[in-house]
């Protein structure tokens, strides 16, 4: 296109010479660096002026910037597979996700510096992304999801559903964003857990004798905290059980102490939570068992609690604060609140209660009267109290950037992080994060503040006005975006996601009120070392579940199917903006979306891995057993890598190390349990840890929140198919 | 003060002075490798009117500090942001879209970074916040969309429209 017809400078500078396609008749690299400096709404309308410009505007890079300016990037990161991004040396941005949240002295600093560490590796080796066994983003879909999803927040559209079955007030909720959960605490002494995708309770946990006041579930490690007013917190562990013939030997009511569990350690223990699909002596397939791991004795009513990582901090009726391990259910300190305090700071109300706690690793913060104490762990005194709510203090959350407190004076408190970078100054004025800072008071609710929960820059409070409010808490803006009506009695407790409000209210009905687009979340793609594409976690059940019940997809050709992959129109739409780079992988990625009619057709709803997975088992692979049994007896397994490749190729779908142990045990290759180490589950962690590192590693990694699943790599299963064919 | 002569593509020979014409990242490593010589500095790409356009912008940025470089273009800023036009620079800018076309390719020819992105931040510019009708009047752009591309393009975009 360029020089087609060249022209002769005209001397003079009119300021409007004859118009000529300056973005086609550039070079497409400067072509797409004027395009780079346009907001979202200016480049999609470029995109309709023509072909050309369709192509250029549809550039992943381009996108990437703008889910970088708007600061998706954690946001999206947090769903890709880590090992598959990092593997190529990107360590840092696994500190993108949450992890840091409590770790990183200065976290906003730390994401800003990883992303941009992200940011250069993207630049220098994506797109294309031609490589193997690499997660693909498509930037300008997960853009478009996000951007939506910001839309709809701000204009307040969402689908409100209601869970009704606990027979008193709800007092606590917790959302578990992987398995699309909602925990429920009530004063009807029971939690109910709640399915996102059926909205049906799954389960109810009984035990607490008293009103179930709080409850804190970590995604990460899986474990669910409850505490109540009979004096008691419970910890629940909410995967079948890691060891599952010893399983059957003790019961839900039984206490167990976990650390008794042979070679089970934190960090197993958080690897091997969050499945979704249990196995071995689980009464129903694919219904997480909830083990009942401790009873933590408090002696007096638990007001408020949180769980991080295996710590948990209690909050209790006479002022205590008292410090849990999670694993090992032992108490590890008591802290009183009414003698810690620092010589020369407030002093408090000597009758108040702690009603609401958060910590992290430094810093123990405690809602008490009528003002939030910063209690040093190091040292074990109150720093400081701060905040001047004029009264009690009924809701707290620290998290990445903010310090939020509410109070029953209808008050909200938001601290930001010190702007400045932290850099260790022995000021004895400033000890302590937010000393430096002036918090912003917001004002809205009618009635006393009972309830808050942060997410990114977004803020969700509940009230003794029935109402919710939804605060956009960033530095550029501040203010209320939102406010939702739908209780009739107070709201007692909340949480939020990236597109979900949960709440739950003395009308004892918990509510849902989702933000998201039915359907339509990107799902993070893998294209492997043959070049097909995978899509990692398998969210095929719930998303098509959920758009069955839900049933409007909004437009007509994005919402029938259980992914934005099955909308043809709009997946070309985004494959052909890696036309510009027109690499061999890419264009062989589209293979599964556009395989003969009849492959995709069949499949209908399901996931472009599940099409791919029918495919491959249509064509060689018979059923699982079959191919278990005869792998069996034709090579006999020495090692664990042996018995893993068997049963992976036995099966297209990826499996939990757990449930890979499983059936190796079924497959009687028990003599591996007689001479191979005395923490088999371990072991066989390891080895498959071990091999799927790389393209051509013998297994695919397949990383999940909290657990990571196993797949046979294409490559190799198809080396396999061969040589059992000969 | 030392000189350059440089031969524009047209072939007349332009006097610049050193220190101006250094600001150019690829006359500075020519000069640096011992090009100078008695010969002047051939850019064939250049025409004489370019080159005076450019000199023009080099002599009023000859006493700007470096870029650090590395990530100017590269910076988190929020998504509002405009990008930002010196006031000297948007007067100098406002030319028609040949010069601005050959001045981008210039800048990018003779690796001077931050007049490569004021003419790019112009182009944007000019494309920011117009409906595609007044893109394509702006631009001189033929429409090649069939009547049903062009609506199922409008479709698969409606949700970037109105925020």
């Amino acid at each position: 296109m360029k020089g087609k017809h060249p022209f002769k400078l005209p001397m003079a500078t009119s300021p409007i010479g004859s118009p000529r396609d300056l973005i086609s008749a550039l070079p497409t690299e400067l072509a797409l660096r004027c395009l780079r400096y346009l907001p979202a709404p200016s480049l999609v309308a470029a995109a309709r002026t023509c072909r050309r410009w369709q192509v250029l505007c549809s550039d992943q890079t381009l996108w990437y910037r703008l889910c970088r300016k708007h600061n998706y990037l954690p946001r999206i990161l947090e769903r890709y597979p880590h090992s598959t991004l990092t593997h190529a040396g990107l360590v840092e941005h696994a500190h993108l996700a949450p992890m840091g949240e409590a770790a990183s002295p200065n976290p906003t600093h730390h994401h800003r510096r990883a992303a941009l560490r992200l940011a250069e590796y993207l630049n220098h080796y994506a797109p294309p992304l031609t490589s193997a066994s690499r997660a693909v983003v498509n930037w300008g879909r997960e853009f478009q999801y996000y951007y939506t999803l910001g839309t709809n927040w701000l204009r307040g559209k969402y689908e409100s559903r209601d869970f009704r079955g606990h027979t008193d007030v709800i007092l606590a909720v917790r959302i578990d964003p992987a398995r699309r959960l909602v925990f429920s605490g009530s004063s009807d002494h029971v939690v109910k857990v709640w399915s996102l995708d059926t909205h049906r309770c799954t389960r109810t946990l009984t035990g607490h004798t008293a009103a179930v006041s709080c409850l804190d579930y970590d995604p990460r490690t899986g474990v669910l905290v409850t505490g109540s007013w009979d004096g008691t917190a419970q910890v629940w562990t909410t995967t079948p059980d890691p060891i599952p013939h010893t399983a059957t030997n003790f019961k839900a009511s039984e206490t167990v102490p976990l650390a008794a569990l042979p070679g089970l350690t934190a960090d197993t223990l958080a690897h091997l939570n969050g499945q979704a699909t249990p196995v071995g002596p689980a009464p129903v397939a694919g219904r997480p068992v909830y083990t009942r791991r401790h009873v933590l004795d408090h002696g007096e009513e638990v007001i408020c609690l949180r769980s991080k990582g295996d710590e948990i901090v209690v909050g209790t009726g006479s002022g205590l604060v008292q410090l849990w391990d999670a694993v090992t259910g032992t108490c590890r300190a008591i802290y009183n609140m009414h003698s810690a305090t620092a010589s020369g700071a407030g002093a408090h109300d000597p009758d108040s209660v702690v009603g609401c706690v958060d910590f992290n690793a430094e810093f123990i913060y405690v809602g008490i009267g009528s003002s939030v104490a910063v209690f040093d762990r190091r040292t074990e005194r109150v720093l400081a109290y701060i905040g001047n709510h004029s009264s009690s203090v009924t809701a707290l959350k620290l998290d990445a950037d903010h310090l939020v407190s509410g109070a029953e004076d209808s008050s909200l408190l938001v601290w930001h992080h010190d702007p400045a970078p932290t850099v260790p100054t022995p000021t004895p004025a400033a000890p302590f994060p937010f000393s430096r800072v002036e918090p912003q008071m917001l004002h809205g609710h009618l009635s006393g503040v009972r309830c808050l929960q942060t997410h990114g820059d977004r803020l969700c409070t509940g009230s003794y006005d029935t109402t919710i409010r939804v605060w956009s808490v960033g530095r550029d803006r501040e203010g209320c975006i939102l406010k939702l009506k739908g209780h009739i009695g107070d709201v007692n407790a909340i949480d939020m996601t990236d597109s979900l409000i949960v709440s739950g209210s003395d009308d004892g009905v918990v509510k849902v009120w989702d933000f998201g687009l039915p359907g339509t979340l990107p799902p993070p793609y893998l294209v492997d070392a043959e070049g097909y594409l995978h899509q990692p976690r398998g969210r095929s059940t719930s998303s098509s579940g959920r758009t069955a019940t839900a049933g409007s997809g909004g437009s007509g050709t994005g919402g029938n199917g259980g992914g934005p992959s099955n909308s043809p129109s709009r997946r070309r739409r985004w494959d052909d903006s890696g036309s510009t780079s027109s690499s061999p992988a890419k264009r062989r990625s589209r293979g599964p979306s556009s395989s003969p009619p009849g492959g995709s057709g069949a499949t209908g709803g399901a996931n472009p891995s599940a099409s791919l997975a029918s495919r491959a088992a249509s064509k060689t692979v018979p059923t699982s057993t079959t191919v278990a049994t005869s792998i069996s007896h034709t090579m006999a397994p020495l090692t664990w890598l042996d018995a893993c490749t068997q049963i992976l190729a036995a099966t297209p779908e990826p499996l939990s190390c757990q449930t890979v142990y499983d059936r190796i045990q079924k497959a009687s290759f028990a003599s591996l349990f007689l001479n191979r180490g005395r923490t088999p589950l371990n072991t066989l962690s390891k080895t498959l840890h071990s091999h799927a590192r790389g393209p051509r590693a013998r297994f695919c990694l397949i990383a999940g929140p909290v657990s990571n699943r196993f797949t046979l790599n294409p490559g190799f299963r198809r080396k396999l198919r061969d040589a059992m064919a000969h | 003060m030392s000189t350059v002569q440089i031969l524009t593509s047209d072939g007349q020979t332009v006097t610049v002075d050193r220190k101006v014409v250094s600001k150019a990242g690829v006359i500075d490593s020519a000069l640096a490798s011992g090009a100078e010589g008695n010969s002047p500095l051939k850019l064939d790409n250049i025409s004489a009117s370019v080159l005076e356009k450019i000199i023009e912008y080099l002599k009023h940025h000859v006493d700007d500090q470096p870029d650090d470089g590395e990530d100017s273009d590269d910076d988190i800023d929020g998504p509002r942001r405009d990008p930002i036009i010196d006031t000297w620079d948007a007067k100098f800018i406002e030319v028609d879209l040949e010069l601005l076309y050959e001045l981008i390719l210039a800048a990018n020819y003779l690796d001077i970074k931050p007049l490569l992105d004021l003419g790019c931040k112009t182009v944007a510019n000019m494309i920011k916040g117009k409906t595609p009708e007044e893109i394509r009047s702006h631009f001189n752009i033929p429409a090649d969309f069939t009547p049903e591309e062009e609506e199922q393009i409008r479709l698969e975009n409606e949700w970037a429209e109105d925020r």
